[in-house]
């Protein structure tokens, strides 16, 4: 591949950056990556990493972009309100950067899905909204073995991670099972600072840069926790569990299941032991 | 089937390629890289274009059926064609016309995408599974499921060469599993069903059978077995010889057992990391029917119930098949075929690899009232299976490939055959299968009786014939192809069949193994006769061999090449390689004559002309061209731009020892030819003489020149293009005055690199840089 003039120009004050060069364009031209969630996380990234020149980007998203998304989802402008959140974030994301390849997957990741829509990317961005989601893409990114990048976001609260399958901690290590549902409430009904979306979302997307460019130090093992009210980033170690049910030495989560419905049981019927 | 939403998604992309074509901003060639996976190939002469829809197990719904219909009477000549891979394809679309084409397809589960090109092609399955008294397995819900699987895929539009993949629910075989890259034979092992795999079989120029790679798998491991199988070739497959790439060359040089290691190691790894299953696709229930089929005094009527009626496994229920000449029905018939599910709701339709149409789950109480609407609609529709039922390609007047009209010349079999042979022995036992050249879409290799059209030279005008092949059978592991016998003139064909046919009328009756009878006593028949149908008349004489089937201008092979699907023009090139090398065989025995020589450069010299459209019958013609088209563009290598001085120099006169020295030289250009040859890719194009650019463009002298480029854009190219040079080398770097020179020097310095010297020019600087180790 041999970069074209105007790509040499609009990648330029990356291109001059020791370690990325000619080479490392190239890499994140032919990367790709999927985003699961075209939401407050994935939008930050999502624009991030098409403006740095990723080569395929795919975004997982099966709602209709509504006007309370907008104050912190800013893929989405108040003219796509209504649409298909997939089709708005490939409009915009091709008018910042019509090089990049945005596959739009308008679904709900299921268990019976998931895996042949990841197996096509090279590392994976988690900005879901919602338990049953978080579990589904770290237990496949895990079985499938592809780098998954976390992150959560709560009111003033954040967090980030990366997880290398087969090499560092999985979600489940660090939260073995999902909380009860009712007990914890999703996004959608908690309150959430846009910017904290921004922040943790951008870390996320640098994680995947480095991770394509095979650069610097991932948050592998480590937990980045971020308040916005202190403006003050913790790091906490994430040990590898031995036991994890996904990762650990004797999984016993070794095929997908249906999360929606596994949540919805009560707590002493869906321990997966 | 229900198309997955990525194909929907890409129908976009395509849509928007299509635009940049047509405004001209893509070229002819990019464009094909792009409409060929989509199924659209140019029709010869590039006016016009045909598309190839997918019919997964040739299960067509009604309402499939029409909109097809419907469409090639919209966007197309109203033709339509069924494939011998199941699909069904419509002629005559013009390119801008193709984006609606799909849009309307799409809106009931169709698309040509994967009808062509490097993709996973048609799934194959035979077209009675589910209603077939034989049947192991129904096995056309697999052929659906794994499509929708596989199509979802981006490498399955981006593999080394085509790849097939088919199923067969019986020992009967109708897919032929042991022609396809990989064939699902379905078995039974300790009371459990599953199938047997093969993998690598293929035919083309050079036909293979596939091997067992799988004694027995269950059902569940379809798409472990055909991921693992298309990840082996997608990674080892060769994806620059294009006579080389499927995946039977790939197996044929690593060797089967080498081949089965790397399967087991990537099915362990597939099974290990992903979790592969195919939608369950849920039967459908059917009412049940006590009818009888209604008996009816009428000769036809009887024949139609003999051949083309059978009973379904399902009681009270009927198949009809349909013979489709040549596998064309026109649109209109079509949308009337499909018409019927209103006058017998229930009905299914069904292609077959034998390009006919199935009707299934017709009840037996309506099979009379079903014929009788038949032949309001069809009136060649008797006798399919039989020996009139000729399998056949689409021929030279569509196909960029084609050198023969096999159409026309099926229809001149049809006739010999409707005047003298219906009913006979031969008639029920044997078929024909036909390609209008060495390739296979007519399946002549597995064909009792094959022919494939090629050209020869007769007097130094090229003329069409066929090979005539005998004996070949697709029946899953006793599958075999037919031995290549004689090469007749297109001409004789239908009377060389004709005296043939009534020889062995007379023998076959208590023959039990046909095919082998075929492949000994059918070659010493023909052998006997074949005296009486080789002679070609001289063009004075009787200008009618110089005029293929079904045309009225004479043979040319104008057009032929720049091949869509695979190649053809080949066989024309090596025919001219191989006469060269039979004539340099022959001087070297015979105190190495001139004329051998001569002649030999010439057939070197003209065998690759084919593919720039040139086609000199005379030898100073074929020199001239050559230097015009190969030495001066730099595409041969400079040591025989001298061509010309040395072929008018070769003479008898020339003492022995001098004419050894044209013959070596004669040889030496033909192993560069062949070299040539070699190199040549999927376009026809040939890379360029690398010696002789390289030598002209020494590592000292390269030169960037960066004048006129700001800052940061001329440091940024000049890091980007040390990238790419190798340590120590030099370039030098033409920089402006101000802040260029100022900036650019310095910051290779701290990137590591060298800075030789810097001279002063009028107006701007020359950098020396040499590479160092790159930069940190």
């Amino acid at each position: 591949m041999s970069l074209r003039n105007d790509q040499i120009e609009r990648y330029s004050r990356q291109i001059i950056l020791n370690d990325i060069g000619g080479k490392g364009q190239e890499r994140l031209l032919s990367a790709k990556v999927l985003i699961v969630g075209a939401g407050g996380l994935g939008s930050p990234s999502a624009l991030y990493l098409a403006a740095a020149g990723i080569g395929t980007i795919g975004i997982v998203d099966s709602d209709n972009v509504e006007l309370n998304n907008l104050q912190r989802q800013i893929l989405h402008s108040t003219g796509s309100v209504g649409k298909p959140k997939a089709e708005s974030a490939k409009e915009t994301i091709n008018k910042l950067n019509p090089d990049v390849n945005v596959v739009p997957h308008k679904l709900r990741l299921t268990s019976e899905n998931i895996l042949n829509i990841v197996r096509d990317y090279d590392i994976v961005i988690d900005g879901s909204d919602n338990f049953p989601t978080r579990y589904l893409v770290n237990d496949a990114c895990v079985i499938s073995k592809k780098p998954l990048s976390h992150g959560g976001i709560f009111r003033y609260d954040g967090q980030a991670m990366t997880i290398i399958p087969g090499e560092s901690a999985c979600y489940r290590c660090l939260f073995p099972e999902p909380p009860p549902p009712g007990l914890v409430p999703s996004c959608q009904e908690a309150g959430i600072l846009g910017a904290v979306a921004g922040i943790i979302g951008i870390i996320q997307a640098n994680e995947v840069l480095k991770y394509i460019l095979k650069n610097g130090e991932l948050l592998k093992s480590k937990l980045l926790i971020f308040n916005a009210l202190e403006s003050r980033f913790r790091l906490v170690r994430v040990p590898k569990n031995d036991n994890c049910a996904v990762c650990g030495k004797n999984p016993t989560v070794t095929k997908l299941i249906d999360y929606q419905e596994f949540c919805s049981l009560k707590k002493i019927d869906c321990s997966i032991k | 089937m229900i198309l997955p939403d990525k194909i929907i998604e890409d129908i976009n992309n395509y849509k928007k390629s299509l635009n940049e074509y047509l405004e001209k901003d893509m070229d002819f060639a990019r464009f094909k890289g792009i409409r060929v996976p989509w199924g659209f190939y140019s029709h010869r002469g590039k006016k016009v274009y045909m598309a190839r829809i997918r019919i997964p197990g040739g299960v067509v719904e009604p309402i499939q059926l029409k909109t097809i219909a419907d469409a090639s009477l919209k966007y197309g000549n109203g033709t339509c064609h069924i494939t011998t891979r199941q699909d069904i394809q419509i002629h005559g679309v013009k390119i801008e016309d193709t984006g609606r084409l799909m849009d309307d397809l799409k809106g009931v589960s169709l698309s040509p995408r994967g009808g062509g090109g490097n993709t996973v092609r048609n799934i194959t399955a035979c077209p009675l599974s589910g209603i077939c008294k034989d049947e192991v397995i129904n096995v056309n819900a697999q052929a659906e499921t794994l499509t929708e699987y596989l199509l979802q895929q981006d490498d399955s539009y981006n593999l080394p060469r085509k790849f097939k993949i088919a199923f067969s629910g019986c020992s009967k075989d109708c897919s032929g599993c042991l022609i396809n890259d990989v064939g699902f034979l379905a078995s039974e092992l300790n009371g459990e069903y599953g199938f047997r795999v093969f993998a690598g079989g293929g035919m083309g120029a050079k036909s293979a059978i596939g091997r067992l790679l799988e004694n027995f798998i269950p059902a569940e491991d379809i798409g472990y077995c055909v991921s693992a199988v298309k990840n082996i070739y997608y990674e080892n497959g060769d994806r620059k010889n294009r006579h080389h790439n499927r995946l039977k060359f790939l197996i044929q040089d690593i060797g089967f057992e080498k081949f089965r290691e790397l399967y087991d190691k990537e099915i362990k790894k597939l099974k290990d990391s992903e979790y592969i299953s195919l939608r369950k696709k849920p039967a459908i229930q059917r009412e049940e029917n006590n009818g009888e089929i209604t008996m009816v005094d009428d000769g036809q009527y009887k024949e139609f119930l003999k051949y083309n009626v059978q009973p379904q496994k399902q009681d009270g229920y009927s198949i009809i098949e349909l013979r489709m000449p040549r596998g064309d029905i026109s649109a209109e018939n079509l949308l009337k075929i499909s018409g019927l599910e209103n006058v017998f709701p229930g009905i299914e339709f069904r292609t077959s690899v034998s390009q006919n149409l199935y009707v299934a789950w017709v009840k037996n109480q309506d099979v009379y009232n079903l014929y009788t609407k038949i032949k309001e609609i069809l009136t060649d529709f008797l006798y399919p299976g039989t020996l009139l039922d000729t399998i056949v390609c689409k021929g030279a007047l569509t196909c960029n490939l084609g050198i023969c009209n096999s159409p026309g010349l099926s229809v001149a079999i049809e006739t010999m055959l409707k005047k003298e042979f219906i009913g006979k022995s031969v008639f029920n036992r044997l078929n024909v299968h036909i390609n209008g050249c060495p390739n296979s879409c007519g399946q002549a290799p597995i064909g009792q009786i094959g022919f494939y059209g090629l050209t020869r030279r007769v007097l130094n005008r090229p003329l069409p014939f066929y090979k005539i092949l005998l004996g070949g059978r697709k029946s899953a592991e006793f599958t075999e192809f037919g031995d290549e016998i004689e090469i007749i003139p297109a001409k004789n064909v239908p009377g060389f069949l004709q005296k043939f046919l009534s020889i062995i009328e007379n023998e076959i009756k208590g023959i039990e193994d046909i095919d082998q009878y075929l492949k000994t006593r059918g070659k010493e028949i023909t052998k006997n006769i074949i005296g009486g149908f080789s002679y070609v008349p001289p063009y004075s004489e009787n200008r009618d061999f110089y005029v293929d089937w079904g045309k009225t201008e004479e043979f040319s092979l104008e057009g032929v090449g720049q091949g869509e699907c695979g190649a053809g023009v080949l066989d024309i090139i090596e025919s001219d390689i191989v006469s060269s090398k039979t004539l340099l065989t022959q001087a070297k025995k015979e105190t190495y004559p001139a004329e051998k020589i001569k002649k030999s450069i010439f057939f070197s010299a003209r065998a690759l002309l084919i593919v720039k459209s040139k086609e000199p019958m005379a030898e100073q013609e074929a020199i001239e061209y050559f230097y015009e088209i190969f030495i001066k563009t730099g595409i041969a290598s400079e040591k025989y731009s001298n061509i010309k001085e040395v072929f008018s120099g070769i003479s008898e006169s020339l003492p022995e020892e001098k004419r050894k020295e044209k013959f070596i030289y004669a040889t030496g250009f033909l192993e560069h030819i062949k070299d040539l040859y070699k190199s040549m890719d999927s376009s026809f194009n040939f890379p360029k003489g690398t010696s002789r650019t390289e030598q002209k463009l020494p590592d000292k002298e390269r030169l960037l020149d960066l004048k006129g480029t700001p800052c940061p854009i001329n440091y940024v190219k000049a890091k980007l293009f040390l990238e790419n040079i190798a340590v120590g080398e030099i370039v030098n770097i033409l920089l402006d005055e101000g802040e260029p020179i100022d900036n650019v020097p310095k910051s290779l310095t701290s990137d590591g690199h060298k800075i030789l010297n810097i001279e002063k020019k009028d107006g701007f600087y020359r950098v020396s840089v040499q590479k160092e180790g790159g930069y940190k």
